[in-house]
């Protein structure tokens, strides 16, 4: 009774608006299919919603709202009718599969499950269904129940290349490198012309390579994938190969050819931290905020991330977008007392906003690892991420996770070094993980190492060794100096007339951002900051190697060098690429 | 103080404080459990009490404090390290769960250890720490950025939680100087007894007052892009647009806009500003001819506009579901021609809900306007529109982009294509040397947001005859639109131009450059998050759209009536809240008459007789005389001097009469009772007119006041 007053309010209501009009069913359909086409949504809405009360009965009506509803993304409402036709129809596929999807669409993944085991039930033998369902294993992280069920398909279907090739992902997952590159590479054999398909293939094989260190075969992946079908995905990877490499203008191209077409934020997140680990930090908080301006999260759908993971990496990225900021604070120029009060004042606030987003960070990764439920490599990995700060408690993960990986691979040898090395904050581990990265694929590894080992041996009086290694990081990435609290270790060299108090001024500016300069050698130093001041005022300025090669040169007139922001701009020139 | 009244200070300190905390809460609820944070509170200021009690300097104290503080966490590390030795166990968690509770925590702790420590070494900071907790209130509101409601779900709330920690400070004031305030009397000084509250109330309820309103202002200034302000709880449009040297834009939902057919830019106006001067800039001043410059408010029934009637131009329904914005102002396209608004349902996210009905012109009508006779305008509306302040250099700069164009259409392309091209987008204008914004944009700066544009382009045209009007509102973006919907955000504020070009009416023209000025980065909203926009399309959805003037379906009014009627109220409230704080206290002063009169005229003339003798004694308090428990009425009555001693004493006989006398008539009743008048009517004639005033509206102000003042 009520609903029907409602309605007939609503109606009336309508009636008011325009001409009441007097239409049966079909009439109703069919003026919503033209709506449809007119894109007039609304029109669409309200001719299904009219023909549905014209006969409650017709599924019709309810179907067209729900691809109305996917067809916008409003999946919340999409499934509301799908549960309708579930309801009215139990054993049918297609409202059981339909709902399981927009559970899938909502990032509701175990109800998704669920609705696919139910569907599964019904239709045992329907290979979309079980490859979705067990795709939705992945997501879930219960990769032993997708592998017994893809197998246990295969057994009872016969051999198929989606099954496969969802098998590899799974056993990829599980840590199986042998079992997972065979299933790819069966997989590619049985695709026979399908072009897209085995593309596909090299893309997921080119993942787990990387995922084994195996960083040639990764390359040689990648590149199958992209002679086959040129898109994002093979972009990425290689861009992200390129990013381990540290060669940051191959990544860039890379990963912007990759974010042409990228309907995910992948692209633009990778391009962040590559922005990130070189000291752009500027660009990487604008495109930052472009990945958190995107608010659809459906696509996570057909990628093995959830909302939680997302929102961890995303927290991971400001975390260190804002430790950055604060270590960048203390390179600003602070020739007054007053300036160091503000500059603590401007740290401060940058690092208590890094310790929000890390904290944040922490406890996702936590919530992440409980949720898992299953013991495995991811769960033990996460749990130390998430104690990291804490060795006392993440030792223990720690030592799980290295002895699963390293009994499928020594070549994460170097990797785990440098993790406890971090942990533990021990140099001698830190200095046998810089041998044992592989040159250049884990260059970016290396980085990392240099960044936490620099410091420790500068707390404890290995000043020229410290030296020799900010000359190595330098060569890799000299963006990766400032972010971590470090500086080029130089020598200058002042020539000419003004020399000096020209030397005296870049000495004192030096001194008041914290910049590692001498005027005299020093053991470790490898560059030097040659400057020719000339009568005039202007100056010709170099910053040379070890052998003398120039790594860059440049004239500044008077005007130029007189003006404030100059010797600065100097210095963060050095700590850029040339 | 004496001991019970500082145990009582003390108790409303402690919830003062723990307001603020709770206030502040929502800022880090993420990582706080409340129990800790009660934890944490009681263990700093328990410690401030402990240290109190031991003595010792203050700087020890705080070295103390620090110290425990560094102690608990020491500790807690240690019993986690010993709990955490062995395999994986749950216990592993407890390191970041405490570090995420501890840290976050320091500042409430430091703060609420300081102000305890002070106000129980120093108690004459007590007052003062009134002040600390109105700034600290004052600065965890002031982080809402507007008032969106972070900390409540609705300014209500706040409102009703900011007048709880006024009332508890307020008491708190009270307490604490009334001692003060009586010995003062009793020297004669009663004008303490109001001053001491007014001399802090009034700072603290203004300085806050101010603090908030600063704030708010400041945010909804910059939340509009310069274009909006803050009305009462509400964001509305400003009636006068000035060019701002700098502003910054939020994100935040304004409105949903509904519209059927394929999606496109729309721009919704809210205001159209032809009034220009150069000190004030454009503003809203339509001419008494001009019809359709007057936006009336949408109100609680249909609304009927006139039609112009022009050619090419079609009706165009549109729906507005306002979130963050006076419901009552009206948005729209083109020329309204009738607003339906429609009732909200129960639990609504929305403030007010419309249709408007308007005529727009055409795509084709926009095509032959150009091919339009130029316009043609009573001269005074003449005078109005073309009105650009004879600015020369404007006039030169306008003949020099449209040079070579013809007709006002022309014109008017010419200049908004010279402004597009020629200029950048920019939120910093930056400031001008000679204090002429306008001028520091179109000759030196050349960068600008969308008002500089606007301006810009009217006074170009205007300086080349051609009549037009800066409008203001929001523009929507197509590539937003999901099922008929468009998302509105404060950042989508905007300004444009309207041109008169003759039989069309008025035309949009839009001058904003859409290049960003070299070096600035700005982002556009990018939509509504999609979770967000399927919420309040389903709410949309899922409830039918009634006017207001239809009653509700009676089944639908009986569901959820208690909330609905609380919900209803709020909303009311918050809108009528001065006017019903009026009411309600001449309600309470209506009710007090009445029990008064119904005292000395109702019962029995011994009943009355009695009742007019406790108004006397109410009265006396009033001036200073209090009866002591135990005074006889003519003992009392004594204690009167000067004109009033002797009919204080006949009043003292009377109720003594009513009181003992065998028989006591109506008669004599009655003429006690007209004695008992004239002995007011005295009375009151013995207070200055200020105090007589001021006792309409708080009917126990010491009486004596004026009295005593001369005297001294």
């Amino acid at each position: 009774m009520k609903r029907l007053l409602w309605l007939a309010a609503f109606w009336g209501l309508l009636g008011s608006l325009g001409a009441q009009e007097t239409l049966n069913y079909d009439q109703w359909m069919t003026r919503g299919r033209r709506a449809l086409l007119a894109e007039n949504y609304q029109g669409a809405l309200e001719a299904f919603t009219q023909a549905r009360k014209l006969d409650q009965n017709a599924d019709e009506p309810v179907e067209s709202l729900a691809q109305l509803y996917t067809s916008k993304k409003l999946y919340s409402l999409a499934l509301e009718e799908y549960k309708i036709l579930h309801e009215r129809h139990p054993v049918d596929r297609e409202p059981l599969v339909k709902l399981a999807e927009t559970y899938g669409l909502l990032n509701q993944n175990l109800a998704s499950i669920r609705y696919f085991e139910k569907a599964l039930g019904f239709f045992p033998r329907d290979l979309e269904i079980i490859l979705a369902l067990s795709w939705m294993y992945l997501k879930e992280e219960q990769i032993q129940r997708g592998i017994d069920l893809l197998e246990g398909k295969r057994r009872e279907l016969g051999e198929d290349k989606s099954l496969a090739m969802y098998l590899a992902i799974l056993y990829s997952e599980d840590y199986n490198y042998d079992k997972s590159r065979a299933e790819y590479l069966k997989s590619i054999a049985q695709a026979g012309g399908d072009r897209g398909f085995t593309a596909l293939c090299y893309y997921n094989l080119s993942l787990l390579e990387v995922a084994f260190y195996r960083f040639d075969r990764a390359f040689e992946a990648v590149e199958q994938n992209l002679a086959l079908d040129n898109r994002a995905g093979g972009h990425l990877v290689l861009g992200e190969l390129y990013q381990n490499r540290q060669d940051f203008r191959k990544s860039r191209e890379e990963l912007e050819k990759a974010d042409k077409t990228d309907d995910t934020p992948y692209s633009k997140f990778d391009l962040v931290q590559i922005y990130l680990q070189f000291g752009y930090l500027a660009q990487a908080r604008s495109l930052l905020q472009t990945i958190e301006e995107k608010k659809d999260d459906s696509w996570m759908y057909n990628y093995g991330i959830t909302k939680k993971k997302f929102d961890r990496d995303l927290n991971e990225i400001w975390m260190k977008v804002y430790y950055y900021e604060a270590a960048l604070v203390d390179f600003d120029p602070k020739p007054w007392f007053w300036d160091h009060i503000l500059a603590f004042f401007r740290k401060l606030y940058f690092w208590i906003q890094g310790w929000f987003h890390e904290m944040t960070l922490r406890q996702l990764t936590l919530e992440i690892a409980r949720e898992s439920g299953a013991q495995g490599f991811k769960t033990w990995l996460n749990y130390y991420k998430a104690y990291e700060n804490y060795p006392q408690a993440a030792a223990k993960y720690l030592e799980m996770a290295r002895a699963y990986e390293l009994a499928r691979t020594s070549r994460a040898r170097g990797s785990w070094l440098m993790e406890e090395g971090k942990l533990r904050k021990d140099k001698t581990l830190l200095l046998q993980a810089l041998e044992a990265f592989q040159v250049p694929d884990e260059n970016e590894q290396i980085v990392q190492t240099l960044q936490v080992l620099i410091p420790l041996l500068k707390t404890s009086d290995q000043e020229v060794l410290a030296r020799e290694l900010t000359n190595r990081l330098y060569k890799l990435n000299p963006g990766a100096l400032r972010t971590a609290g470090l500086s080029l270790p130089l020598q200058l060299n002042v020539y000419g007339p003004l020399g000096p108090q020209v030397q005296a001024k870049i000495l004192e500016f030096a001194g008041w951002c914290g910049y590692s300069v001498s005027a005299g050698s020093r053991p470790g130093v490898e560059y030097s900051l040659n400057v020719q001041a000339a009568e005039d005022g202007s100056w010709r300025f170099s910053l040379k190697d070890a052998q003398g090669l120039s790594v860059f040169s440049d004239f500044a007139p008077k005007k130029a060098a007189a003006e404030e922001g100059f010797l600065r701009g100097i210095f963060d020139r050095i700590h850029r690429l040339p | 103080m004496n001991p019970g009244t500082a145990k009582m200070v003390q108790i409303l300190r402690l919830g003062s404080i723990l307001f603020l905390w709770l206030n502040a809460y929502a800022y880090f609820s993420r990582f706080v459990d409340p129990v800790f944070l009660a934890g944490a509170l009681v263990l700093s200021m328990g410690l401030a009490a402990l240290l109190r009690l031991w003595g010792g300097r203050l700087i020890w104290q705080w070295v103390i404090f620090a110290g425990v503080l560094a102690g608990i966490r020491f500790l807690a590390q240690g019993i986690f390290s010993l709990l955490a030795q062995g395999g994986p166990s749950p216990a592993d968690g407890l390191f970041l769960w405490f570090d995420r509770n501890y840290f976050p925590l320091l500042i409430p702790m430091g703060v609420s250890f300081a102000l305890t420590t002070w106000a129980l070494r120093f108690p004459g900071f007590i007052p003062w720490e009134r002040l600390v907790n109105a700034l600290l209130l004052a600065l965890i509101f002031s982080f809402q950025a507007g008032y969106k409601g972070q900390v409540y779900p609705h300014p209500i709330w706040q409102g009703l939680a900011v007048a709880l920690f006024l009332f508890v400070e307020l008491w708190m004031l009270f307490l604490i100087f009334r001692p003060a305030v009586k010995a003062r009397v009793q020297k004669a000084n009663p004008w303490t007894r109001i001053l001491f509250p007014i001399l802090f109330l009034i700072p603290l309820v203004l300085g806050l007052a101010w603090f908030l309103l600063l704030k708010y202002e400041e945010a909804g200034t910059a939340g509009g892009g310069g274009l909006m302000r803050p009305e009462l709880f509400r964001f509305d449009f400003s009636q006068f647009v000035k060019l701002e040297s700098e502003i910054s834009m939020n994100e935040d939902l304004v409105l949903l806009y509904r519209e059927q057919g394929p999606r496109q830019k729309r721009y919704l106006r809210r205001y159209l500003l032809s009034g220009y001067s150069q000190e004030k800039g454009f503003f809203v001043d339509p001419p008494a001819q001009v019809q359709d410059e007057t936006i009336p408010p949408v109100g609680q029934i249909r609304l009927k506009l006139p039609d112009p009637e022009l050619p090419d131009h079609k009706p165009v329904v549109q729906e507005y579901y306002i979130v963050n914005f006076d419901p009552t102002s009206l948005v729209a396209l083109g020329y309204p021609v009738e607003v339906v608004p429609f009732q909200k349902w129960d639990k609504s996210s929305f403030v007010g809900l419309y249709q408007v009905t308007s005529k727009v012109l055409t795509p084709a009508g926009l095509r032959n306007a150009a091919a339009d006779p130029p316009p043609v305008l009573s001269p005074e509306v003449q005078a109005h529109y073309l009105n650009y302040g004879q600015d020369e250099k404007i006039r030169d700069l306008a003949n020099t982009a449209a040079a070579g164009a013809r007709t006002p259409w022309a014109q008017a392309m010419a200049v908004q294509n010279y402004l597009q091209t020629q200029y950048t987008y920019s939120l910093k204008p930056g400031v001008s040397d000679t204090g002429n914004q306008l001028h520091h944009f179109l000759f030196n700066s050349k960068k600008g947001y969308c008002s500089y544009f606007a301006f810009s382009m009217v006074l170009m045209l205007r300086s080349l005859g051609v009549p037009s009007r800066v409008a203001v509102g929001f523009f929507t973006q197509e590539e937003e639109e999901l099922m008929n919907f468009y998302p509105v955000r404060a950042n989508q504020a905007h300004a444009w131009v309207e041109v008169f070009l003759g039989p069309r009416g008025w035309v949009n023209f839009d001058p904003t450059s859409p290049n960003l000025a070299p070096g600035e980065e700005f982002h556009f909203s990018q939509g509504l998050p999609l979770d967000e926009f399927t919420k309040y399309i389903t709410e949309i959805l899922k409830n039918t759209l009634l006017e207001k003037n239809e009653p509700s379906p009676e089944d639908k009014s009986q569901e959820n009536s208690w909330e609905k009627f609380v919900q209803a109220s709020l909303g009311h409230l918050g809108m009528w809240w001065p006017w019903y704080l009026l009411g309600f206290w001449a309600g309470v002063l209506g009710l007090r008459a009445g029990i008064r009169w119904a005292g000395v005229n109702l019962g029995s003339p011994r009943g009355r007789v009695n009742r007019a003798w406790n108004q006397f004694e109410a009265l006396g308090r009033r001036w200073g005389h209090k009866k002591p428990a135990g005074m006889t009425a003519l003992d009392y009555a004594a204690l009167w001097t000067g004109p009033a001693a002797e009919k204080a004493l006949r009043q003292a006989q009377w109720v003594n009469g009513a009181r003992y006398a065998a028989d006591f008539s109506l008669v004599q009743a009655q003429q006690a009772l007209k004695d008992h008048r004239d002995l007011q009517k005295f009375l009151g004639s013995q207070q200055p007119w200020v105090i007589r005033g001021l006792s309409l509206l708080w009917p126990w102000i010491p009486a004596d006041l004026g009295r005593r003042r001369r005297k001294s």
